[in-house]
């Protein structure tokens, strides 16, 4: 038995469901029809600072996670792992690892596609979706400093 | 490190205490959850003779994780205070699944104790993965979890069979989510 969903737009396309396992089942079509939306993101506390670059000083990292959701009922829920990648001055968010989220992707069959089909579609899905403006603002808003500046972290020499 | 696991009345005496005791010190004093408390101990409404705890137990007898499974033919944290983490699916009511909750691994005795390093300790895992046989124990093939979003990046690094039931939901200002596990898929990752 499937709790039977509205959608809010594309009412052309069969409705999202949630099925007893918990997944919502759509295909790669009606998962490309709908928008995904910033939920919230956080930093992860950066508890193994690399050695350090310089006398008393090292990068610190900076990486975090991000949760995005359909406006949809059910919703799509799809979340991944980020981190800020250097190069010289350039600073850009990049996804890291594999994405997490409620989604089995189905094919015109309606027959799954399986976790890892799934999982490599999402992923495309997440690289095409423009989340790094909005994980920034949201970051920092939240953390009251902008990203742009490289954090330095300064340590304290061993006695 | 060993693994102890049982209803109350089925734990050597003490531990129920410790184990609510270490509660507190986790949910409480360190993520800041409202909880209920009394005493020093977190202890609520889910806390039966029926319920069943998981603990880890490092070599110098101090408790490193525990973890709480219930039925969810009787009531649960999800389908009493946290039903609309289900994305709209009822509440499951069936003797083959089981709730995870109050999953805690943080080692105090550590030299920096933070909510996100408990992911990264020896305990964690051992206490993941004796969730999931405890529960397989009592016949459950799924279990369905309520806890910080930060557990199903403990989830997928073990490579248990997973998925999220929805989207998380910030309630009182922590961002917590349901997660289905799947027991007999993942007693051998």
């Amino acid at each position: 038995m499937n709790s039977r969903a509205r959608r809010g737009s594309g009412g052309d396309r069969a409705p999202l469901m949630v099925s007893p396992d918990g997944y919502v089942r759509v295909t790669a079509a009606g998962l490309r029809a709908v928008p995904l939306a910033h939920l919230l993101s956080e930093l992860d506390a950066d508890q193994n600072l690399p050695p350090s670059t310089a006398s008393g000083a090292c990068l610190a990292s900076i990486a975090g996670y991000t949760e995005w959701a359909s406006q949809t009922t059910p919703a799509l829920s799809i979340g991944w792992d980020w981190r800020i990648a250097t190069s010289g001055c350039r600073v850009r968010y990049e996804r890291h690892g594999e994405v997490r989220s409620n989604i089995m992707l189905v094919n015109a069959r309606c027959q799954d596609l399986g976790e890892l089909a799934t999982l490599a579609v999402l992923g495309v899905a997440v690289d095409n979706l423009e989340w790094e403006r909005a994980v920034d603002n949201y970051i920092s808003n939240r953390y009251a400093c902008h990203l742009s500046n490289i954090t330095v972290t300064e340590s304290r020499p061993s006695l | 490190m060993r693994v102890i696991s049982g209803a109350v009345a089925g734990l050597p005496d003490g531990y129920y205490g410790r184990v609510a005791h270490y509660r507190h010190r986790v949910f409480v004093e360190q993520l800041g959850w409202r909880l209920q408390v009394q005493d020093g101990a977190e202890v609520d409404q889910f806390d039966r003779p029926d319920t069943v705890y998981v603990m880890v137990e490092d070599e110098t007898g101090n408790i490193a994780g525990c973890s709480r499974l219930l039925p969810t033919t009787q009531p649960y944290l999800l389908a009493e205070v946290f039903p609309q983490l289900l994305n709209g699916l009822p509440p499951p009511s069936d003797a083959r699944v089981w709730e995870l909750s109050r999953f805690a691994a943080m080692d105090f005795n550590a030299r920096a104790a933070t909510p996100l390093a408990q992911f990264a300790n020896s305990a964690t895992a051992l206490l993941m993965r004796a969730s999931v046989a405890c529960a397989a124990e009592r016949g459950a093939q799924r279990l369905i979890t309520v806890s910080p979003v930060g557990i199903e990046r403990l989830i997928r690094r073990l490579g248990l069979q997973a998925h999220r039931a929805g989207p998380p939901m910030i309630i009182d200002g922590h961002a917590i989510f349901a997660c289905w596990i799947e027991v007999h898929r993942s007693e051998n990752a």
